[in-house]
């Protein structure tokens, strides 16, 4: 019997690159030697990945942000990536050193709070 | 300018007298020559103070580990806004807050006059998580909340509602429990003696080096971060309304938060686990003494 390798990667059944996969999986017989034509639709994936850690190294060197764990799940992947550009585009409030904090920018919804709250959230008794 | 100061809870709020070395160093007249954090740690790890108790507030030693900290985030002198926290369980005590703003004023005295507010620890949690977004969330606003600040001295556990801090409790249980812990554990299993920063580095990189081979934390490690847990939850149920379970919302914060977040979240299921819990503390209070200072735009 000839040796069997098994793998497993993983990614969302939505990626249209698992639909490839699989679809390429389902059409070939028990015996064929899929492995060429496999390997290239799995490196394709991971093509997008060695991306997507570029594009997230140079989004931590900038804000500093947490590392992502789940490498393969590129939808969440992505929804945390274009997170650190909203934070990086926004500048809001989080910031995650210790380095001077910019001089504090206008913001109309700021002008709104009533200074009877901050009092309130100041009042410790 | 506004400024909030925070004890980071990593085990680098760690100062030394300063030994013979060229690392800058914070004289403090009369006082002596203090260096601060990493420094400390290399250059006199053998005479590193780190005072626990709230008599932490007359000693040079935090005169100087604050003065540091005020440097890092204010790049021009000037009128100075700082809004700062101390354990619930202090807080009650009017002398021991009047020394923490005395303290600093004293730090900043050099970069200008400041504005001093004392507040309890989890308010900057707190404060955290209704600026979560960059705004001021006013329907976060309006919600009775839980909050759960787990430190590096103890776990603050307190009660807001309506923007207003309505009470709190301090319990042992802080990361430097665990982490003297995790000490004893290394020095059974591995018989190595690590000093507490070592053992925070070891436990954030789950693994230490042992004759030059990379080894696991020792058993009883994850046990060891989590003991407090029991009393944590013990002390919300009795400090909240209907043992939590009338809350909109459980906060959690500070440097323990990530051991805590999973066993928390089975006990209270609205937990909000704050992203990069560490700095929550001084986030929050950053984005309220910002809010709070006269003359923004």
């Amino acid at each position: 019997m000839a040796p069997r390798r098994s793998f497993t990667l993983a990614m969302p059944d939505s990626d249209p690159r698992s639909a490839r996969i699989w679809q390429h999986l389902s059409r070939i017989g028990a015996d064929a030697d899929a492995s060429a034509e496999l390997r290239a639709l799995i490196c394709a994936a991971l093509d997008q990945t060695a991306r997507l850690d570029r594009i997230e190294d140079k989004l931590d060197q900038t804000t500093r942000l947490d590392r992502i764990e789940a490498k393969l799940d590129q939808t969440a992947r992505l929804d945390r990536i274009e997170d650190k550009l909203d934070r990086l585009i926004d500048g809001g409030v989080v910031r995650h050193d210790l380095s001077p904090p910019p001089p504090p920018s206008p913001s109309p919804s700021d002008s709104l709070i009533d200074p009877a709250i901050i009092a309130t959230m100041l009042d410790f008794g | 300018m506004t400024v909030t100061t925070d004890t980071p809870a990593d085990g680098h709020s760690l100062v030394g007298e300063r030994g013979q070395t060229d690392t800058h160093a914070i004289s403090l007249n009369g006082k002596g020559d203090w260096i601060v954090g990493d420094d400390a740690l290399i250059f006199a790890p053998g005479r590193v103070v780190s005072i626990l108790d709230r008599s932490r507030y007359r000693s040079p030693a935090f005169l100087a580990l604050a003065r540091v900290a005020i440097q890092k985030v204010v790049s021009d002198p000037g009128p100075l806004r700082i809004l700062t926290g101390m354990p619930s369980a202090w807080f009650a005590d009017g002398e021991a807050r009047g020394q923490l703003a005395d303290a600093v004023r004293a730090a900043a005295a050099p970069l200008g006059e400041a504005s001093v507010t004392v507040a309890p620890e989890a308010a900057g949690v707190y404060y955290a998580w209704l600026f979560e977004s960059g705004r001021l969330d006013l329907i976060r606003l309006a919600q009775t909340v839980g909050v759960i600040d787990a430190g590096y001295r103890d776990v603050n556990v307190a009660l807001f509602s309506g923007g207003r801090y309505v009470g709190g409790e301090s319990v042992p249980g802080g990361t430097h429990e665990a982490l003297k812990d995790i000490k004893r554990l290394i020095a059974t299993t591995y018989r190595m003696e690590l000093s507490l920063h070592e053992v925070d580095a070891a436990q954030r990189t789950d693994g230490l080096i042992v004759e030059g081979m990379r080894h696991p934390m020792p058993g009883g490690t994850r046990a060891a971060l989590t003991r407090s847990l029991s009393t944590v939850v013990a002390t919300g149920k009795s400090l909240w309304p209907n043992g939590g379970r009338a809350l909109h919302a459980v906060v959690l914060g500070g440097g323990g938060a990530a051991h805590l977040a999973e066993a928390l979240g089975r006990e209270f299921p609205q937990l909000s686990a704050l992203e990069n819990p560490q700095l929550a503390g001084a986030r929050g209070f950053l984005a309220m003494a910002t809010a709070a200072t006269p003359g923004r735009p």
